[in-house]
Protein backbone atom coordinates (compact mmCIF):
# COMPACT_ATOMS: atom_id res chain seq x y z
CA UNK A 1 0.00 0.00 0.00
CA UNK A 2 1.93 3.42 -0.45
CA UNK A 3 1.09 6.40 0.87
CA UNK A 4 -1.38 8.79 -0.75
CA UNK A 5 0.26 11.89 -2.19
CA UNK A 6 -2.77 13.82 -2.62
CA UNK A 7 -4.78 14.40 -6.04
CA UNK A 8 -3.02 15.66 -9.41
CA UNK A 9 -2.78 18.76 -9.70
CA UNK A 10 -5.22 19.13 -12.79
CA UNK A 11 -7.62 16.76 -10.96
CA UNK A 12 -8.19 19.54 -8.18
CA UNK A 13 -7.94 22.54 -11.18
CA UNK A 14 -11.26 20.01 -12.77
CA UNK A 15 -12.74 20.19 -9.58
CA UNK A 16 -12.25 24.05 -8.70
CA UNK A 17 -13.54 24.64 -12.37
CA UNK A 18 -17.18 22.74 -12.01
CA UNK A 19 -17.54 25.49 -9.10
CA UNK A 20 -17.48 27.87 -11.63
CA UNK A 21 -20.85 29.54 -12.81
CA UNK A 22 -21.44 30.83 -16.52
CA UNK A 23 -21.55 35.10 -16.14
CA UNK A 24 -18.33 35.13 -13.67
CA UNK A 25 -15.45 37.30 -12.92
CA UNK A 26 -12.58 34.98 -11.60
CA UNK A 27 -9.78 36.28 -10.03
CA UNK A 28 -6.75 33.78 -10.75
CA UNK A 29 -3.82 33.44 -8.01
CA UNK A 30 -0.77 31.76 -9.12
CA UNK A 31 -0.45 28.01 -9.24
CA UNK A 32 -2.59 25.40 -8.93
CA UNK A 33 -5.52 28.43 -9.39
CA UNK A 34 -3.96 29.54 -12.51
CA UNK A 35 -4.70 26.13 -13.96
CA UNK A 36 -8.33 26.17 -13.44
CA UNK A 37 -8.20 28.29 -16.75
CA UNK A 38 -7.39 24.53 -18.59
CA UNK A 39 -10.72 23.55 -17.86
CA UNK A 40 -12.79 26.56 -19.17
CA UNK A 41 -12.62 26.61 -22.65
CA UNK A 42 -15.32 27.87 -24.01
CA UNK A 43 -16.76 28.59 -21.13
CA UNK A 44 -19.11 31.90 -20.49
CA UNK A 45 -16.37 33.21 -17.72
CA UNK A 46 -14.14 36.49 -17.88
CA UNK A 47 -10.77 35.23 -16.27
CA UNK A 48 -9.02 38.12 -13.86
CA UNK A 49 -4.83 37.70 -13.67
CA UNK A 50 -3.43 37.98 -10.48
CA UNK A 51 -2.41 41.63 -10.80
CA UNK A 52 -5.75 42.47 -11.80
CA UNK A 53 -5.91 42.42 -15.61
CA UNK A 54 -9.56 41.49 -16.89
CA UNK A 55 -9.72 39.09 -20.13
CA UNK A 56 -5.83 37.60 -20.12
CA UNK A 57 -5.01 35.82 -23.09
CA UNK A 58 -3.91 32.33 -23.27
CA UNK A 59 -0.17 33.13 -23.73
CA UNK A 60 -0.18 34.36 -20.40
CA UNK A 61 -1.81 30.95 -18.84
CA UNK A 62 1.02 28.41 -17.02
CA UNK B 1 -20.68 37.67 -22.22
CA UNK B 2 -23.57 39.53 -23.26
CA UNK B 3 -25.14 42.07 -21.23
CA UNK B 4 -26.54 43.97 -24.54
CA UNK B 5 -30.29 44.16 -23.79
CA UNK B 6 -32.79 45.23 -26.49
CA UNK B 7 -34.72 47.62 -24.80
CA UNK B 8 -34.99 50.55 -22.04
CA UNK B 9 -37.96 48.16 -20.59
CA UNK B 10 -36.09 45.09 -20.26
CA UNK B 11 -33.15 47.02 -18.62
CA UNK B 12 -35.34 48.09 -15.81
CA UNK B 13 -37.66 45.68 -16.01
CA UNK B 14 -36.75 44.02 -12.43
CA UNK B 15 -36.96 47.63 -10.58
CA UNK B 16 -39.13 47.95 -7.61
CA UNK B 17 -41.02 50.51 -5.90
CA UNK B 18 -39.34 51.29 -2.98
CA UNK B 19 -35.65 51.02 -5.00
CA UNK B 20 -32.79 53.10 -4.12
CA UNK B 21 -31.14 54.07 -7.98
CA UNK B 22 -28.50 56.07 -8.76
CA UNK B 23 -28.50 58.66 -11.06
CA UNK B 24 -25.27 59.64 -13.09
CA UNK B 25 -24.54 63.16 -14.59
CA UNK B 26 -23.96 66.82 -13.36
CA UNK B 27 -26.92 68.99 -14.77
CA UNK B 28 -27.01 68.32 -18.32
CA UNK B 29 -23.57 66.02 -18.54
CA UNK B 30 -23.83 62.65 -18.82
CA UNK B 31 -27.22 61.84 -17.27
CA UNK B 32 -29.42 58.91 -18.27
CA UNK B 33 -32.10 60.56 -19.82
CA UNK B 34 -33.76 57.32 -21.84
CA UNK B 35 -32.99 55.14 -18.85
CA UNK B 36 -35.45 57.94 -16.53
CA UNK B 37 -38.15 57.83 -19.43
CA UNK B 38 -38.26 54.52 -18.91
CA UNK B 39 -38.91 54.74 -15.19
CA UNK B 40 -41.51 57.27 -15.77
CA UNK B 41 -43.61 55.09 -17.88
CA UNK B 42 -42.82 52.73 -15.54
CA UNK B 43 -44.30 54.47 -12.59
CA UNK B 44 -42.88 52.56 -10.08
CA UNK B 45 -43.50 54.08 -6.44
CA UNK B 46 -41.30 54.81 -3.49
CA UNK B 47 -37.99 55.56 -5.57
CA UNK B 48 -35.05 57.24 -3.74
CA UNK B 49 -32.69 58.94 -6.24
CA UNK B 50 -28.79 59.03 -5.13
CA UNK B 51 -27.43 61.39 -7.19
CA UNK B 52 -24.06 63.54 -7.70
CA UNK B 53 -24.62 66.90 -8.73
CA UNK B 54 -27.88 68.35 -9.89
CA UNK B 55 -28.76 65.59 -12.96
CA UNK B 56 -32.53 66.42 -12.47
CA UNK B 57 -31.89 70.09 -12.71
CA UNK B 58 -30.46 68.99 -16.06
CA UNK B 59 -32.76 66.79 -17.55
CA UNK B 60 -36.12 69.02 -16.35
CA UNK B 61 -38.37 66.85 -18.28
CA UNK B 62 -37.60 63.98 -16.92
CA UNK B 63 -37.41 65.33 -13.29
CA UNK B 64 -41.07 66.79 -13.98
CA UNK B 65 -42.11 63.63 -15.48
CA UNK B 66 -41.37 62.02 -12.39
CA UNK B 67 -42.64 64.16 -9.83
CA UNK B 68 -46.52 64.40 -11.66
CA UNK B 69 -46.23 60.54 -11.26
CA UNK B 70 -45.86 60.77 -7.51
CA UNK B 71 -42.84 58.44 -7.61
CA UNK B 72 -39.82 59.87 -5.93
CA UNK B 73 -39.56 59.56 -2.45
CA UNK B 74 -36.31 60.87 -1.60
CA UNK B 75 -33.79 62.86 -3.70
CA UNK B 76 -30.23 62.55 -2.26
CA UNK B 77 -27.71 65.08 -4.01
CA UNK B 78 -24.93 67.89 -3.81
CA UNK B 79 -26.70 70.59 -5.27
CA UNK B 80 -30.27 69.47 -6.27
CA UNK B 81 -32.37 73.17 -5.95
CA UNK B 82 -32.00 75.90 -8.79
CA UNK B 83 -29.66 78.52 -7.77
CA UNK B 84 -32.56 81.19 -8.76
CA UNK B 85 -35.02 81.05 -5.67
CA UNK B 86 -37.72 82.62 -8.47
CA UNK B 87 -37.36 79.74 -10.85
CA UNK B 88 -37.02 77.25 -7.98
CA UNK B 89 -40.33 78.04 -6.54
CA UNK B 90 -41.71 77.40 -9.97
CA UNK B 91 -40.08 74.35 -10.30
CA UNK B 92 -42.51 71.07 -9.16
CA UNK B 93 -39.38 69.02 -7.60
CA UNK B 94 -38.94 72.40 -5.42
CA UNK B 95 -42.16 72.97 -4.35
CA UNK B 96 -42.46 69.45 -2.87
CA UNK B 97 -39.29 69.31 -0.80
CA UNK B 98 -40.21 72.66 0.61
CA UNK B 99 -43.50 71.51 1.36
CA UNK B 100 -41.80 68.06 2.98
CA UNK B 101 -43.49 65.59 0.96
CA UNK B 102 -40.15 64.37 -1.00
CA UNK B 103 -37.37 64.22 1.19
CA UNK B 104 -33.65 65.46 0.04
CA UNK B 105 -30.87 65.19 1.89
CA UNK B 106 -27.62 66.69 0.92
CA UNK B 107 -23.45 66.23 1.13
CA UNK B 108 -20.44 68.12 0.07
CA UNK B 109 -19.97 67.09 -3.55
CA UNK B 110 -16.54 65.06 -2.59
CA UNK B 111 -18.03 63.30 0.22
CA UNK B 112 -21.00 62.61 -1.98
CA UNK B 113 -18.45 60.89 -5.09
CA UNK B 114 -16.68 59.37 -2.11
CA UNK B 115 -19.33 57.82 -0.68
CA UNK B 116 -20.17 56.25 -4.09
CA UNK B 117 -16.48 55.46 -4.18
CA UNK B 118 -16.22 53.47 -1.20
CA UNK B 119 -19.20 51.53 -1.56
CA UNK B 120 -17.77 50.22 -4.83
CA UNK B 121 -14.65 49.47 -2.86
CA UNK B 122 -16.24 47.48 -0.32
CA UNK B 123 -15.51 50.31 2.59
CA UNK B 124 -18.50 51.04 4.82
CA UNK B 125 -17.69 54.45 6.20
CA UNK B 126 -14.63 57.02 6.03
CA UNK B 127 -13.57 60.55 7.57
CA UNK B 128 -13.16 63.31 5.80
CA UNK B 129 -11.88 66.91 7.15
CA UNK B 130 -14.97 68.39 4.56
CA UNK B 131 -17.55 70.23 6.46
CA UNK B 132 -15.71 69.91 9.60
CA UNK B 133 -17.09 72.92 12.07
CA UNK B 134 -19.59 73.63 9.82
CA UNK B 135 -23.53 72.24 10.47
CA UNK B 136 -22.43 69.45 7.62
CA UNK B 137 -20.58 68.04 10.97
CA UNK B 138 -23.71 68.44 13.49
CA UNK B 139 -26.29 66.17 11.59
CA UNK B 140 -27.34 64.59 8.38
CA UNK B 141 -28.71 67.89 6.31
CA UNK B 142 -32.05 67.27 5.53
CA UNK B 143 -35.88 68.83 4.82
CA UNK B 144 -37.16 65.99 7.60
CA UNK B 145 -36.30 67.36 11.13
CA UNK B 146 -37.10 63.69 12.12
CA UNK B 147 -33.65 62.45 9.99
CA UNK B 148 -31.21 64.91 11.27
CA UNK B 149 -29.29 62.62 13.12
CA UNK B 150 -25.93 63.11 14.82
CA UNK B 151 -22.89 62.42 13.40
CA UNK B 152 -19.92 61.30 14.63
CA UNK B 153 -16.58 63.25 14.18
CA UNK B 154 -13.03 62.83 15.39
CA UNK B 155 -9.66 64.68 15.50
CA UNK B 156 -6.72 62.66 13.18
CA UNK B 157 -3.56 63.77 12.75
CA UNK B 158 -4.93 67.08 14.46
CA UNK B 159 -7.37 67.84 12.16
CA UNK B 160 -10.99 67.80 12.67
CA UNK B 161 -13.36 65.31 10.50
CA UNK B 162 -16.54 64.13 9.88
CA UNK B 163 -17.75 60.17 9.64
CA UNK B 164 -19.61 59.55 6.17
CA UNK B 165 -21.04 56.10 5.48
CA UNK B 166 -20.70 54.58 2.30
CA UNK B 167 -23.60 54.82 0.07
CA UNK B 168 -25.07 51.40 -2.07
CA UNK B 169 -27.71 51.81 -4.21
CA UNK B 170 -29.67 49.13 -5.39
CA UNK B 171 -29.25 49.95 -8.70
CA UNK B 172 -27.59 52.59 -10.84
CA UNK B 173 -28.55 54.43 -14.26
CA UNK B 174 -25.23 55.48 -16.31
CA UNK B 175 -25.35 56.90 -19.44
CA UNK B 176 -21.41 56.32 -21.52
CA UNK B 177 -20.79 57.36 -25.03
CA UNK B 178 -19.40 53.89 -26.04
CA UNK B 179 -19.75 50.62 -24.39
CA UNK B 180 -19.29 47.23 -25.59
CA UNK B 181 -21.25 44.08 -24.84
CA UNK B 182 -19.01 42.86 -21.76
CA UNK B 183 -20.10 46.15 -20.22
CA UNK B 184 -16.93 47.78 -20.71
CA UNK B 185 -17.62 51.72 -20.96
CA UNK B 186 -15.99 54.81 -22.38
CA UNK B 187 -17.29 58.61 -21.40
CA UNK B 188 -17.02 61.49 -23.34
CA UNK B 189 -15.32 64.34 -21.86
CA UNK B 190 -17.16 66.19 -18.59
CA UNK B 191 -20.00 63.42 -19.29
CA UNK B 192 -17.71 61.24 -16.65
CA UNK B 193 -18.77 62.35 -13.56
CA UNK B 194 -20.53 60.65 -11.06
CA UNK B 195 -20.77 57.65 -13.81
CA UNK B 196 -17.84 55.62 -12.82
CA UNK B 197 -17.88 55.93 -9.12
CA UNK B 198 -21.62 54.87 -8.98
CA UNK B 199 -21.24 52.23 -11.78
CA UNK B 200 -18.47 50.86 -8.75
CA UNK B 201 -20.75 51.22 -6.17
CA UNK B 202 -24.26 49.86 -7.20
CA UNK B 203 -25.54 46.25 -7.25
CA UNK B 204 -27.11 46.78 -10.76
CA UNK B 205 -25.42 48.82 -13.07
CA UNK B 206 -27.41 49.69 -16.12
CA UNK B 207 -25.47 51.74 -18.48
CA UNK B 208 -27.15 53.33 -21.37
CA UNK B 209 -24.34 53.98 -24.28
CA UNK B 210 -24.94 55.79 -27.44
CA UNK B 211 -22.97 53.80 -29.42
CA UNK B 212 -22.22 49.69 -29.09
CA UNK B 213 -18.33 48.87 -30.06
CA UNK B 214 -17.64 45.45 -31.08
CA UNK B 215 -16.29 43.16 -27.66
CA UNK B 216 -12.25 44.24 -28.30
CA UNK B 217 -12.47 47.62 -30.59
CA UNK B 218 -11.76 49.69 -27.44
CA UNK B 219 -8.65 49.67 -26.27
CA UNK B 220 -8.39 47.92 -23.10
CA UNK B 221 -5.96 51.26 -21.39
CA UNK B 222 -8.57 53.75 -22.65
CA UNK B 223 -11.73 51.75 -20.72
CA UNK B 224 -13.01 54.06 -18.47
CA UNK B 225 -15.34 51.80 -16.41
CA UNK B 226 -14.38 47.91 -16.72
CA UNK B 227 -17.38 45.18 -17.66
CA UNK B 228 -17.68 43.72 -14.12
CA UNK B 229 -19.03 46.99 -12.90
CA UNK B 230 -21.92 46.97 -15.45
CA UNK B 231 -24.67 44.25 -15.36
CA UNK B 232 -26.75 45.34 -18.98
CA UNK B 233 -25.71 48.17 -21.60
CA UNK B 234 -29.04 49.10 -23.78
CA UNK B 235 -27.80 51.66 -26.66
CA UNK B 236 -29.62 54.63 -26.84
CA UNK B 237 -30.24 57.39 -29.44
CA UNK B 238 -27.84 60.50 -28.82
CA UNK B 239 -30.36 63.12 -27.67
CA UNK B 240 -29.88 66.62 -27.92
CA UNK B 241 -31.08 69.14 -25.38
CA UNK B 242 -31.26 72.93 -24.69
CA UNK B 243 -29.03 73.89 -21.76
CA UNK B 244 -29.67 77.78 -22.21
CA UNK B 245 -32.29 78.02 -19.44
CA UNK B 246 -31.10 76.17 -16.25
Amino acid sequence: MTKFEGLPREVIALRVAKEIEDGSYVNLGIGIPTLVSNWLEGRDVILQSELGMLKPSRSTRT
Amino acid sequence: MDKVVGSVEEAIADIADGATIAIGGFFAAGVPRTLLKGLIAKRVKGLTLACGSGPLLGAVAEMEGLVANGQIRKVIDSYGLFRSASKGMKSPFEQQVRAGAIEFEVYPMGTLAEKYRAAGAGIPAFYTPTGAGTAVAETVLTNIAANRTPRETRVINGQPCVLETALKPDFAFIHAFTGDAEGNLRYRKTARNFNHVMAMAAKVTIAEVESLAEVGAIDPDTVHTPGIFVQRVVEVPRETFDITNL
